[in-house]
Order: structure tokens, then sequence, then C-alpha cells
């Protein structure tokens, strides 16, 4: 009944990497915030998709000036389709107006996300804990997707902005090679998220994050500031989240409000309980695990539904989710890949003092 | 009045303290005194409001009302991570160590100034590592004294009740005290080792100049070594005097010895 002919493998290995590296990110975000400083992020569809926003706003209203051009409103019944030219030219020939698009993107995007985690996680939790702030990201989230939805002056209201090409279009013809090079980019910055944060969570500071999680009033009857020590860490989370956005939207050529509900956030959390809280190899595990598994259940409500069958598919895909949830909390509630317990190495100092 | 040695200096001040849980009073109107180098028991029924009494001085709590002052600054309604820096630490009476870290990591998290704590630091480890190595030796010798390091890398989980006090202690003293607040130290602790924590109090006391205010019921124990008892009763300060006072004072008897 599926039939596996028409896919083409090549494409389908590019894209596939491409988006596992880009959940990977958004993994790699919640399990600081939450596997190790125990900080319940609702919030990943707002911080993601602060990204996304970001990058449609360079891309419609900042490329055309790094290109030398007037930026037309693209938003304009009269002027969309010549914008949308406009950026598409820039995008496929100019590559400097291109990457420097890109970089600002970048670092907008995670300083106004990271600045929203931060600011939103400090109000709150000076008032109330932790679930509090969960709730207060959730409902956001949502609120600010619904604004930018009906505020036109951001990505056009509900047409949102399409015409977002990838970077590398503007130095190479080849296609493929474009998007090769932009899953290379994708996983490049994805090893560096990775490894930044191992460092993080190796270091004194990463003990501190996990004494916050464990016991928060003991952690503050020891000296440690515990409401600015977690908005710090929302900070960190959300600007990495931010990145995952900004590539999310390269990566789908769209920025969309409809790309960021409610349960982009339910998969980077399912990623991240299925691949192990606190262990960051855990959360690439997991984000390849349900990347994989949304992708063969996309494929098949596809094909499914090219051949008749009168199935919404997709439901399937939230239905695993939902077990795959309840089984690993049950059963194995630290994840495939649990947590090392020493931080630092200050015990391998001790270690080598206990062998001599 | 409090005991007043005008050769030492007040430690710590309690004035008209006061603490109400809906409706509840849990601490009524409490004033006293520690001087500096003493080591002062705080005994009492349970329920009487000895713990609270505690969390109020460390910034757990808020008082309702009243004035806390600590070597002559009011910390009232300091948080207790400040109140922790000024060098006035506590313990709990129910075990508090971070289970799921190890004994080496519990005992290195108090120390102050840490330049690895800031995230702007910590992942470059040429601006911690000499830091951290230095604070896994003092770590190390802390551990040793309590007779635990050679458990340094297990989870916290993995001790004894007895070895968690321990742990509990010797992780206190790695935020370097003024004073250390102890609820019940030697509860659910065998003997032997009951007598060791308090003999290495004494000790503390005499070699570090720590100051301590001592939760205990085992009063056997605490009596040995405390120079000042204060008795709570309903939240409020009942008695105090020397041990000796306040094991002839009839009033204690009745509330707490029931005799
Ligand atoms: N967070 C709280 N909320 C409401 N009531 C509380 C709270 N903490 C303590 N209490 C109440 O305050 C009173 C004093 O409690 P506290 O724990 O200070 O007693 P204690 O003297 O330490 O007793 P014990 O010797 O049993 O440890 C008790 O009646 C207790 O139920
Ligand atoms: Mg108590």
């Amino acid at each position: 009944m599926i039939d596996l002919s028409n896919i083409d493998f090549v494409a389908t290995t590019i894209a596939l990497l491409t988006i596992f590296g880009i959940w990977s990110i958004m993994a790699i975000s919640l399990n600081l915030e939450y596997g190790v400083a125990g900080i319940p992020n609702f919030g990943q569809a707002l911080f993601v998709s602060l990204g996304a926003y970001t990058t449609g706003v360079m891309y419609s209203r900042v490329m055309p000036l790094l290109a030398g051009h007037d930026a037309l409103d693209p938003c304009d019944a009269d002027t969309l389709a010549s914008a949308l030219q406009l950026r598409s030219d820039i995008a496929q020939s100019m590559p400097v107006a291109t990457f420097v698009t890109v970089a600002i993107a970048l670092v907008v995007a995670m300083f106004i996300s990271g600045l929203v985690g931060y600011v939103m996680s400090l109000i709150t939790l000076r008032l109330k804990e932790e679930w509090f702030l969960a709730l207060v990201l959730l409902v956001g989230g949502e609120i600010i997707r619904i604004l930018v939805r009906g505020y036109k002056p951001i990505i056009c209201a509900n047409s949102g902005i399409a015409g977002i090409a990838q970077p590398f279009r503007s130095i190479t013809d080849d296609t493929q090679l474009g998007t090769i090079l932009f899953m290379v980019m994708v996983l490049v910055l994805a090893l560096i998220v990775y490894w930044y944060s191992e460092r993080l969570i190796r270091s004194p500071y990463g003990r501190l994050l996990k004494a916050v999680r464990e016991n928060d009033a003991v952690a503050q009857s020891l000296g440690k500031d515990v409401v600015r020590i977690r908005a710090r860490v929302m900070f960190i989370g959300s600007a990495i989240a931010a990145v995952a956005g900004v590539l999310f939207a390269l990566n789908l050529g769209l920025v969309s409000t409809n790309d960021f509900v409610v349960t982009l956030t339910l998969d980077v959390w399912v990623m991240v309980v299925l691949g192990g809280l606190g262990n960051m190899r855990g959360a690439l595990l997991g984000a390849a695990v349900i990347t994989l598994l949304r992708r063969v259940t996309q494929v098949a409500a596809i094909q499914l539904n090219q051949s008749g069958v009168d199935l919404e598919f997709n439901f399937v895909r939230f239905i695993l989710l939902g077990i795959i949830l309840l089984i690993m909390l049950r059963y194995r509630p630290q994840g495939l890949l649990p947590e090392s317990r020493r931080t630092t190495v200050a015990h391998d100092a001790l270690l080598t003092d206990a062998n001599k | 009045m409090p005991l007043q040695n005008v050769w030492l200096d007040t430690m710590l001040e309690l004035k008209d303290v006061r603490k109400d849980f809906d409706g509840l009073r849990a601490v009524d109107g409490v004033s006293f005194g520690v001087d500096e180098g003493q080591i002062v028991g705080l005994i009492g029924p349970n329920g009487s409001g000895k713990s609270t009494l505690l969390s109020l001085i460390a910034g757990t709590i808020e008082p309702t009302g009243g004035q806390i002052f600590f070597a002559g600054e009011d910390i009232t309604h300091l948080p207790a991570n400040e109140i922790f820096q000024r060098g006035l630490v506590r313990g709990f009476q129910d075990p508090s160590l971070f289970f799921q870290m190890t004994l080496l990591d519990n005992t290195l998290l108090p120390i102050k100034n840490q330049r690895g704590e800031q995230a702007r630091y910590a992942p470059w480890r040429r601006f911690w590592q000499q830091e951290e190595h230095d604070h896994s030796q003092k770590a190390g010798n802390m551990l040793e004294q309590v007779g635990l390091r050679e458990h340094f890398d297990k989870s916290a989980s993995d001790l004894s009740g007895g070895q968690m006090k321990l742990l509990e202690i010797a992780r206190s003293l790695m935020g370097d005290p003024r004073m250390l607040l102890l609820d019940e130290p030697a509860a659910g602790v065998a003997p032997k080792l009951a007598h060791e924590i308090f003999a290495y109090i004494a000790m503390l006391r005499r070699d570090a100049g720590v100051t301590f205010l001592i939760v205990e019921h085992r009063l056997e124990l605490l009596f040995n070594i405390v120079d000042y008892v204060y008795v709570m009763h309903n939240g409020k300060r009942l008695a105090h005097g020397t041990p000796d006072e306040i094991i002839d004072n009839d009033e204690v008897r009745e509330v707490y010895f029931g005799d």
C-alpha cells in the first residue's frame, strides 16, 4: 500500500539530517532548562517562533537595504509580488547581503528571545514557583502567536512571509549542493550548541543548576540567588531555541504562525524525556528518534491520502508520542541515556589522589 | 534578660520575633541573643516553634513581626542567600542534601564566589580549572574530617542517616560560616556517632571560633557542650539559663520532661 519507489533517498537523507539538526538544537535547549535546571519550559514554540519571526523581518526589511534596494512593503497587495521577487533575487545572487542577513538574524533572534525568556522568568518566578512560569510561557506563546497572526507589520499577519531562500543558493546554482551546504551549516551549529551545553553542565555552573533543580530552598540557603540563576539559564536556553527558529525558517523558506503551535513544544518535550533528562547525548538521541517518527508518519499520511484512504493519519503520531511519554515516565523516568552523576573534573583530581 | 557577657560581642539578636501561619502563631514574640563564640542550645516540646525560629533567622521564611540582627546588621528581611553570604549558615531538620549529586559535589556547592559558577566563564575551563582543583582539595579535607572522604564519589542518597547528618555539617562548613544553626544534628544517629558529632561541634567552636545555635532533643549530649540554653513552649520563650539552671527549672520540667 505504501509506495517507496518515488522517494529520492539522497534528498530525503539530506532533508532528514537538516531537520534532525534543527530539532536537536531545540531539544538541547529544553534539556538545559528542564533536564539540568528543572525549569519546566512549556514555551518552546514561543522561543523558536521568535527566531523565525526575526528571520522573516530581516529577510523582508533588512536584506533589501543591505543589497542597496529600497525595502518594498512585503505585505501590501500592490508590492507583495515584487517584494517577494526582489527577496528571492537577492538571496540567489548576492552572497554578501544574504549571509550578512542570516548572521544578523541569528544574533538579533538570540538576543530578543533570550531577553524575553529572561524577563518573563524574572517577573513570574519572583511571584510564584516554576510551574507558574511553565503556564505563563505556554499561554504567552499562544497569545503572542495570535497577536503576530493579526498584526501585519511583523510577518504580514496570517499570510506569513515566503521567499526565505536558503543562503547557499546565493553561491551555487546547484540546488542539491545548496541544500547539502545548508545541512552542513545546521549540523555544525547543532554541534556547537551541543559542545557549549556539554561544557556548561560539566562545570561548577552545571553543579549549581542541578542543585537548584533538586532543592531550590536548600540552594538558596547555601547562598545561591535561585530566581536570578533560573532567569539566566532561561536566557541561554531561549537564545538557543531562537537559533533553531532561524534555521527552521530558512529550511522551510517560509515564516508562518501556523508552525508554532503547542504541538511543537510537545514534540520537543517527548524528545527530551525519551532521550534522557540532563544528558545532552540523550537529547540528540531523542531528537533523532522523534524526527524519524515524524517523517514516517507524515509520509504514511500523505501516501494513505493519495491512495484514497480517508484517515487523518497525523493523529497516529500524537497517539504514538503520548504512548512514548507514558511508557518512559512509568518505566524509565531517567530516559534512555541517564544523566551522569559527577559534574566537574574535581572528581578526577580526588580519584588520582585516592589511587596514589 | 539574655546573658550579657561584656567581653563578647553579640553575634545574633532577636527582638520580639513573631510568625503566623494562617492563624497559627508558631513563634510568638521571641527575644534572645547569642554571643560570639558561644554554643547555645534551643530546646522545647515538639511543635513549640524551634525549627520555625531557625528558618526565620536564616531567612528561609519571613517573620510576621519583630527584628533580627546578625553581627550588628538588621537581617530581618534579607533573602536566605544574602544571609548565607554574611556568614550565617543553617542546617535542616530533615535531610536536605542534594541526593542526586555526589558527596564531593554537595561539598563543593556552598563555596562562595566561584568563578566557574558564572555562565560566562563556565564553558571555558581555563578560567576555573585551577580554582576548582583547589576547592576539591579543600572539600576532600573536609570530607576527611567527617570520615567520608572514601565515599566522595558516591551519590548522597547512598549514605546512611548518620552519614547524611555528617555530610550536611561538612557542607555547611564549606561556606566558611561565622555562625551555624543546627536542627537536631544527632536525631536518628547511633550513640557513638552522635557523641562524635557533638565533640566535633565543640572542637569547631574552640579551634575555628564558630558560634552555634543548636536545636536538639538529646539533652545529655547537648548539655555537655552548651554555654546557655533557651527553652521554647507554644511559640514563646519559656525559660533561659545555664544547663544546670534549666534542669532545675520547675516550669521546664513540667512542659518538657513531663514530671
Ligand atoms: N509551613 C508551615 N505552615 C503551617 N504551619 C507550620 C509550618 N511550619 C510549622 N508550622 C507549625 O508551627 C508549629 C511549630 O513548628 P516547628 O516545626 O517550628 O516545631 P519544632 O519546635 O521544631 O518541633 P519539633 O521538635 O517536632 O521539630 C507547629 O504547630 C507546626 O505545625
Ligand atoms: Mg523542629
